[in-house]
Order: C-alpha cells, then structure tokens, then sequence
C-alpha cells in the first residue's frame, strides 16, 4: 500500500480528512447563526436609538426578549442563547447605572438583569424545542409516507429482484444516502452479490464489507446503526441489536455504512446495506427509516419464498399425478393384449383338443391382433418418451403434402381406402415440416376416424392454402367430439366418451402425441364440429425458400 | 420346391429366438437356412459357401452388421436384406449406401420377408446386363432412344427427371437412399439436398403414375429412400 507525505495509507489520510471536515462543518454553521443572532441585538440596540425612542430598562428589556424569541424561531435554541447573552450584555451596558459600565449600583438592577436571563434562557429554549419537533413531525411524515409507498409496492409485485431495487431507489430519495443494496440469503448460505443496488455501491466489494455483511447476517446484528437509546420514538419499529464497526472488524474502522439484517418469522432472510452521503452519517431519524424499511423487505422476501414454495410444491403434485398415471396406463394397455394372448396360446397347446383349421385360424388371428395391439401400444409410450425427453427433434425440410400423405396410408390396412376421399389440389405449396412426424399425425388423425365412425361411411381429407400454411382437414361422419371434450382428448390417457362406447382399445396417448409433434414443428391441430360428422384441422407451416428451389442435372 | 436345388439363405441375428423362428419359417418354405450370430461367423460363412441371399440384423455384438455389409459387398453379389429397431433409420441408410439392397424393422411379418426375399430372388434372376428397355404397370422405359410410354402415350420428362427414373429402374425393387440417388442424378455435393430430390420426384410421379395419389411405382421408404417396383425386362 501507497503511503504519502505524513506516512499514512490513503484510505486513513482519506478518513482523517473526512472527519476534520465533519466536524468543521459542525462548528461552522452554529457559529454563522450565533453571529447573526448577536449582530440582531445590536441592530435592534441601534435602531431604538436612531429613532429617539429613550426606551427605561424594563421597555428595552423586553425589546430584547422579542429579538430572542424570533433568534430562537428562526434558528433554535443555540441563537437564541446567543442573543439573550448578547442584550443581556448591552442591557447592562447601556441601560443600566452606571451607563456604558459593565457595573450595577442598584441591587434591584441586579434582579432585573438576572430576571431577564432565566427569561430569554428559557424562551429560547423553548421555541427551539418546538421548532425541533416540528422538524421531528415533518421528517417522520416524509419517513412514512416513503415507507407507505414501498408497502403498496411490494404488495403489488412478487418478482422479488425489481420490487427490491424499486425500494433501494426509495430509499436512496428518503434517506439521502448514497448507496444502498440488498442481499438475499440466510445465515448458514448468505449470498455472495446483492440482489438489486442503487447508487454507489462500489465499496461492497471489498473483501473487509464481505466481511461485514457475512458477520452481520450469522450474528443477526446490525453493524453501524444507532444505538436504540438514543432514538426516540421508537417503540413501533422493532429494534435491532446492533455493534460498532471496530467491534465487528477487531480493528478501527473510519466507516459509517450500515448492515441491516432483515428478519421475518425470526430468522434471517437478508440484508440491507445502506452507505451515507459522503462525509456524513445516518442521524437517529435516518436509522429508524432504515429499520422500518429492514422490517418491511424481510417480510416480503420470505412471502415470495413461500409463494415460490408453494407453487414448486403444485408442479411436483402435477408431476406424481402424471406419472402414476402413466404408470398405470403402461400397466393396463400392455398386460391386457398380453393376457389374452397368452390365453389363446395355452389353449392351443393344450392336447385336449383337435383344432378344426377355421377354429385354429380364428385363434391364430386373434393372436395376431393382439400383437399388433400391443406393438402399436409400445410404439406410443416410445414416441411420447422421445418426444418429450427431446431426443426426437424434428428435422425440417420442404414436403409435398401428398408424399406425407402417402406415407400415412401406407401404414393402414389396404381395406380401408375405399373409405378414403383425397382432396389435394396440384398447387399447393409446399410445407416445412418433419415429414415422417407429420405422416404419423396424418395416420393417426385418419385411424381415429376410421375407427370413430361407422363402417363403410366416407372420410374425405382435404387441403387448401390458407395465409401462412397450409390447411388439412379430415372430416368423418362419426358422433364427432362434444365442446367440453374437445381439449381434453388431446390429453395423454384421455379417452373420450365415444371410446368406452365402442370398447376400442386405444391408449389415449395418439392425439396427445399429434400435438407434440405440430407444437414442435410449428403447426397446430384442432377439432370442431360441422354441421354433422366430425372434423379434425391440422395447420402446418410454409416458408418463402420452399417455393421454387429447382436445380436442374448438369 | 422339389427336385429344384434349394436356394440357400444365411440369417445373421445375435437373438436366438429371431433365429430360431426365422428358420423354422424358411425351412418350412423350402429354403435351407444357414444360421450365424455373429458378423465374424456370418463373413467366413459366407466366404466358405455362398448363399443365394443374406438376411442380416444390424446390432450385432463385435462386428457390427454395417461392417459385415460392406465387407460382403466387397466380393458378393446377392441380395442383402437387412433387419433393424425401428429407431435407427441413420443407422439404416449407412447400410444402404454401403450396399444393402432393402430393409425391414422389427418387429415384422415373416410373409413381408418372404414376399421381399422372393422379389428380390425374381430381380437377381433377371438382371442381365445391357438391357434397353424396362417395363412394369403399363409404364414402359426404354433407355437407349430416352423416351417413356404410360399405357401407350408418350410422356414427356426433363433431362433430371428421366435420369432419376433411369437410375430407379436398374434398380427396381431395392431400397435406394436419398443421398445415393442425389450423388448420381446431381452429383456428391447434393448429397443432403433431400429437398431437390423430392420436388422431382413428386413431378415424376405426376407424370409415371396412373393415379399420384396412390403411388405403385415410386414408393417412399420414410426417412430413408425411395423404392421402385419390381420390373420386367424386355
């Protein structure tokens, strides 16, 4: 560390200046208002006589008293005392025999002047303290109205990191100080960097204030507050023990910052630095704000904790549900065709029987199914997993609608197209999708409504462009799907009404699915319904670069 | 099958049970099965006794089936069909461009495997070289004058679009990739332009297919390729 002339560091020589300069300035003001006071007595002295007034002691007296009593109006007590000292003086000099003496004959004099003391004494004091509470009064009303503003905020707000720099600013406005920051935490984690800060808080980061701000928070003691006994009126406002910087660093310290612990439900949740104008420190009005405002942010960070808590805790219960729930489902949807199978299958080995071969077939069948049912079921909770866990991003590219369309009828049974109408128009533009995600969407949307309506009757898919996409609708004339379900059938394991109906074995998982898919790829699905039938629209997405991207052999 | 000489397949799956089932299937067919678990077994077998075609799983343990494909490919001839999880389709492609000629992923239906395993047994048979001119579905190819007929009348394709369809038709019947199409039509730097591929292949079947919404002739292997139907050779 540097050390100039005097041999001091710069921080101390910084220090030492700072105090003499306090201290000047303590002397300075009281001395100009004195001299005033004094200058008042003598003008009013010369006034009397400029005018010929011949005033008798008593009259000049109480001439004087006004001038006191307007010293101690003006300016407090300190000027008045002045003032009462001051014509107690010239009273003596001028008006009292022998005149233009310091000297008193008449002992009845002597009783006049002491009189006119205690009087001028008194009077001072008193209208200075009057002035005093009414600054006092007017001080507090600002205090609170502060505080009030900062109540109504953090009541409005549970984003914990602006409402507390919203009130670092009140606080720098109300206080006057020059700095002033937050931290977060508790005594065993306290946080490291303030959570919100406003004006210079520069000197935080060195590591003596870590210090300080670590101490205060594992001791709940305040560093740097006043004293309780010497604020008055403080009983409302609960008060913090608090130590000296000295005490809190084993060292002299030149500091005047404070380190508030905020507390509610009596831990510790934070704290509340504030750092002085420069040069001065926090009167006992400035530290009662301060502690008001500790109080107040205390309660208020540990509400948006519990609210935080209490909103974790909901998604967890969301969570459990959702799992149990697929859990179960995996469970019922997976046994149930394996049971039957293995039912089939044991009494086909079993030796009691000669099986006829259309019975032996129709067993063989019946088995067949039930694999495929139980493939498919398979297929979903794999699809679903990758979709979810994010492993089965889509990969975009520009599609014909009719190849995705293709490759969706693929997958259904040859007996199903003649229910099938394709309406696809020659100039449709191209969409930007995951084809082989969207064809599985398509198959999915015209499996349910193959299976939800009744046989033989036509479904019609078709696509026309729409502003940003391209339009797919799948119309069927099932019972379609009433408004209070049409969002939940798009839930996983939802399976509507018309599903217990019919007994189908779905899972209830394909149409959640369908939406992850066109969420991921930018389109959207939706059920309404027509006049009769039901109706699936699927939305997907185009883009500018897919029209006319031709590159023609060499 | 009698009296004729059996066509020999070697099955390539570290399951048991797949292998099992598979030959029972087979032999039940009339095809005589040789068994290999690993790709190490399967190249020696094949080395020591050629069969007429390979069905070949591609997780192996050791020796991967992608290894054993382009190993086999560096001297056989006969088809390779291979077997997959469905998940794998980049796994898929790799063993096509390093030669497979065509896919199935489990689980599936032994009567698909046979009826992919008897078309490409067809292919191989009538895949003499020279030839001029392809015919399927009414649609006629002749490669030597560039010109194609659907059901009579003449059709008429872009320099690009008749390329893709020549390179289709020498290889009816197998799995062709994106990429492998792309670097022969276009050229090795197109290898990732899927997006080209499909709007000329959509336009080719426009002009090729009797109905493009129910496509015969050019159908789509998702996320891995194109596949041409069966030709017969005039």
């Amino acid at each position: 560390m540097k050390r100039d002339e005097r041999g001091e560091a710069p921080a101390t020589a910084m220090n030492r200046r700072a105090k003499s300069e306090r201290s000047a300035g303590a002397i300075r003001r009281p001395l100009v208002e004195g001299l005033l006071a004094a200058l008042a007595v003598l003008l009013v002295t010369a006034l009397v006589w400029a005018v010929n007034l011949h005033p008798d002691k008593a009259s000049l007296g109480l001439i004087y008293l006004l001038v006191v009593a307007l010293s101690a109006a003006l300016g407090g007590t300190r000027p008045a005392l002045v003032a009462a000292f001051t014509s107690f003086l010239v009273l003596n000099y001028i008006s009292l025999p022998p005149i233009y003496t310091f000297i008193i004959h008449d002992p009845r004099d002597v009783l006049l002047l002491a009189v006119f003391l205690i009087i001028g004494i008194l009077v001072g004091q008193l209208m200075g303290r009057m002035r005093r509470r009414e600054e006092e009064a007017l001080a507090r009303e600002r205090d609170m109205a502060a505080l009030y503003r900062a109540v109504v905020l953090v009541n409005e707000t549970t984003d914990l990191k602006s409402a507390l720099a919203t009130i670092a600013d009140q606080i720098l406005s109300a206080s006057g100080a020059q700095g002033c920051a937050f931290f977060t935490g508790s005594p065993d984690t306290p946080a490291l960097e303030p959570a919100a800060a406003a004006g210079d808080t520069a000197c935080l980061e060195s590591p003596e204030s870590r210090r300080l701000v670590q101490r205060a928070m594992k001791e709940a003691r305040a560093i740097g507050l006043c004293a309780h006994a010497s604020v008055s009126g403080s009983g409302v406002v609960p008060w913090p023990a608090t130590v000296s910087h000295e005490e809190a660093l084993g060292a002299p310290s030149g500091r005047s910052d404070v380190f508030l612990p905020m507390q509610s439900g009596g831990r510790t949740v934070g704290l509340l630095y504030a750092a002085p104008p420069e040069g001065g420190a926090f009167g006992p009005a400035m530290c009662r704000l301060l502690a008001a405002f500790a109080s107040n942010c205390g309660a208020f960070i540990e509400r948006t904790r519990l609210v935080a808590e209490a909103a974790h805790g909901e998604s967890l219960r969301e969570t459990e549900r959702l799992k149990s729930l697929l859990l179960s489902s995996i469970s019922h949807n997976l046994k149930t065709p394996l049971a039957s199978m293995a039912a089939t299958l044991s009494s086909l080995r079993h030796d009691d029987v000669q099986w006829e071969p259309a019975a032996l077939e129709e067993q063989l069948s019946l088995m067949e199914e039930d694999m495929e049912t139980l493939t498919e079921h398979i297929e979903n909770l794999l699809h679903l997993a990758h979709l979810e866990s994010g492993t089965r991003k889509p990969r975009q590219e520009c599609f014909e609608l009719r190849d995705i369309v293709t490759m969706a009828l693929r997958r259904l049974p040859q007996k199903s197209y003649e229910r099938l109408t394709l309406d696809i128009p020659e100039e449709l533009p191209l969409v930007w999708v995951d084809g082989v995600q969207i064809s599985q969407v398509v198959r999915h949307v015209l499996e349910n409504a193959l299976e939800y309506s009744p046989p033989g009757t036509p479904i019609l898919l078709a696509a026309e462009a729409v502003d940003g996409g391209v339009r797919v609708v799948v119309d069927d004339e099932g019972p379609g799907v009433s408004d209070e379900e049409r969002e939940k059938i798009f839930q996983k394991f939802y399976r509507g009404k018309a599903a217990s109906g019919t007994g189908a074995r779905g899972t209830g998982l394909g149409l959640a699915i369908c939406r992850e898919i066109l969420q991921a790829n930018g389109g959207r699905i939706t059920v309404e319904q027509p006049s009769r039938g039901g109706r699936f629209t699927v939305l997907l997405p185009v883009r500018p670069l897919c029209d006319a991207a031709e590159v023609e052999a060499p | 099958m009698t009296g004729e000489k059996r066509e020999r397949i070697l099955v390539v799956d570290d399951d048991i049970q797949i292998r099992r089932a598979l030959r029972s299937a087979l032999s039940a067919r009339g095809y005589e099965v040789e068994l290999a678990s690993t790709g190490e077994d399967a190249v020696e077998l094949a080395a020591a006794n050629p069969p007429a075609m390979v069905i070949l799983d591609l997780s192996l343990p050791g020796m991967s089936g992608m290894d054993v494909c382009r190993e086999l490919r560096r001297w056989f001839k006969a088809p390779v069909l291979i077997l997959s999880v469905n998940d794998r389709e980049a796994d898929i492609i790799d063993a096509l461009d390093a030669g497979a000629d065509d896919y199935l992923t489990k689980p599936f239906k032994t009567g698909e495997l046979l009826a992919r395993m008897r078309a490409h047994s067809r292919r191989m048979q009538q895949l003499p070289t020279g030839v001029a001119v392809y015919e399927t579905e009414g649609l006629q190819v002749n490669l030597s004058s560039h010109q194609v007929f659907l059901d009579g009348e003449e059709v008429k394709l872009t320099k690009t679009e008749f390329a893709l369809l020549q390179y289709l038709v020498q290889n009816a019947g197998r799995v062709v990739t994106y990429g492998i199409l792309l670097s022969h039509v276009w050229g090795p730097e197109y290898a990732h332009d899927t997006q080209t591929l499909r709007v000329h292949v959509g336009n080719l079947r426009r002009k090729v297919e009797r109905d493009p919404n129910r496509p015969r002739l050019i159908s789509t292997e998702p996320g891995v390729g194109y596949r041409f139907a069966a030709v017969s050779t005039m």
